[in-house]
């Protein structure tokens, strides 16, 4: 019960974070266009200056649409205790963004949540990363 | 138990994210709002016996962490991406920067028209480098103050002995630093900017032109003073102060990580999918403005 409460209340404080990167979000994304995304991992891009996460998203008509989303640089994730085995190829992924404004399948993205309940702040929150200790 | 780690981890590192909202936050005991903390800090600037090197500088080496993010210098709210913060300009009346009205109007679009130069993994420039993103190291040595940055490896070298800038047709994106040292104070004149930095995501800008005076001095132990005097006659109607602070990270075997910023930049892609260009400056544009 105890583990439970301290996972729901972090996943409060996680959603609550505000997202900070190193390039305006606003000019590329639409905050009008927040978008959940449900589907297998098919890729974990862990790289600089942002990682990115691949899903195979599928369509009402059933078609099946990769999508790229775009998360926290890896050394905010690295801090952050993740590593780029927490994120195992095939994984059930329920993933919460804004779109990109130029239609594009790319998001950038807020949280993600594993099939085992699992959840993870996505944005590269460099305040967080930037803490004194 | 694993799920339970990670979870705690993500704790820990959320409640001081939610704990920095810069506006909110303190320093050396004074509020992190800029002119609040500029007020406050004096007195303790000039009282405060710094720890020195073995050369008698007040020692600046360690990791720090700064005060605000580069999202926008000028006051901002909450937005995509986006933290509201105060304005980081000290002394203009209504705190906004004292743009010339064409650079005013060019400022306006800035941010929807160009990519932010950072996004495309370039050194941020004088004074973006004060508040850029990620960890900072101070590292000393006789006649050197090195200030190094996680993002994109930039770092300044910064000769604290006397000697020329370089001939002002060399133009640099962190621009030509000299320092020296006043009292307790690093006094850096930084000139030769190649005008192809902004001092935020935001599209505040500076040409080629730009003379900058910036001052580092300790206010305790663990905190940083910094403040920066922007002088820019193409740009601006008048010079013009920023400050920001730093704050030591003492966390136990803390270490700035390699960072190869370009490895996998899709920002640049995807601001030029919603039609944005490469930012090329201002020279030409703001031609009229003086």
């Amino acid at each position: 019960m105890k583990r439970l409460t301290t996972a729901v209340a972090a996943i409060a404080l996680l959603l609550a974070t505000p997202v900070v990167a190193h390039h305006s979000f606003s000019a590329e994304f639409d905050a009008t266009k927040p978008v959940t995304l449900k589907g297998k991992l098919t890729k974990m891009d862990w790289v600089n200056p942002h990682g990115w996460l691949y899903i195979d998203v599928a369509q009402p008509d059933g078609k099946v649409v990769n999508w790229a989303i775009e998360a926290g640089s890896p050394n905010a994730l690295l801090r952050r205790g993740l590593r780029q085995n927490d994120f195992p190829i095939g994984s059930e992924l329920i993933i919460d963004g804004y779109r990109s404004k130029s239609g594009a399948t790319t998001a950038n993205g807020t949280s993600v949540k594993f099939a085992d309940g699992r959840n993870f702040f996505l944005g590269a929150s460099d305040a967080a990363e930037g803490t004194p200790k | 138990m694993k799920t339970t780690a990670a979870v705690l981890i993500l704790v820990a590192s959320a409640v001081p994210a939610s704990a920095q909202v810069p506006a909110t936050g303190t320093a050396a005991g004074c509020p992190l709002e800029p002119v609040k903390f500029h007020a406050c800090a004096q007195p303790k600037m000039k009282t405060f016996s710094p720890p020195r090197t073995a050369d008698g500088h007040p020692d600046l080496n360690g990791y720090w962490e700064r005060a605000f993010t580069s999202q926008d210098i000028e006051e901002h709210g909450d937005g995509l991406g986006v933290q509201a913060g105060p304005s980081l300009v000290i002394d203009t009346p209504d705190r906004r920067i004292p743009y010339r009205p064409a650079a005013l109007e060019l400022k306006k679009t800035m941010a929807d028209r160009f990519i932010s130069p950072l996004a495309s993994c370039f050194p941020p420039g004088v004074p973006r480098h004060a508040v850029a993103p990620a960890s900072h190291q101070i590292l000393q040595t006789s006649g050197y103050v090195v200030h190094l940055l996680e993002y994109s490896h930039a770092y300044r070298i910064i000769p604290t002995v006397a000697g020329p800038h370089a001939p002002s047709n060399v133009k640099l994106w962190q621009g030509d630093s000299r320092g020296r040292w006043e009292g307790n104070t690093l006094v850096v004149d930084v000139t030769n900017s190649n005008g192809l930095t902004w001092f935020d995501n935001a599209g505040n800008f500076v040409s080629d032109a730009v003379h900058v005076v910036e001052r580092f001095t300790l206010v305790d132990a663990d905190t940083i003073h910094y403040e920066a005097r922007i002088d820019d006659p193409t740009v601006f109607t008048r010079p013009w102060t920023m400050v920001s602070a730093f704050r030591r990270n003492k966390e136990p075997g803390y270490e700035l990580l390699e960072q190869a910023c370009y490895e996998g930049n899709r920002a640049v892609e995807g601001a030029e999918g919603v039609g944005l260009k490469p930012y090329q400056g201002v020279t030409g544009i703001l031609g009229g403005a003086k």
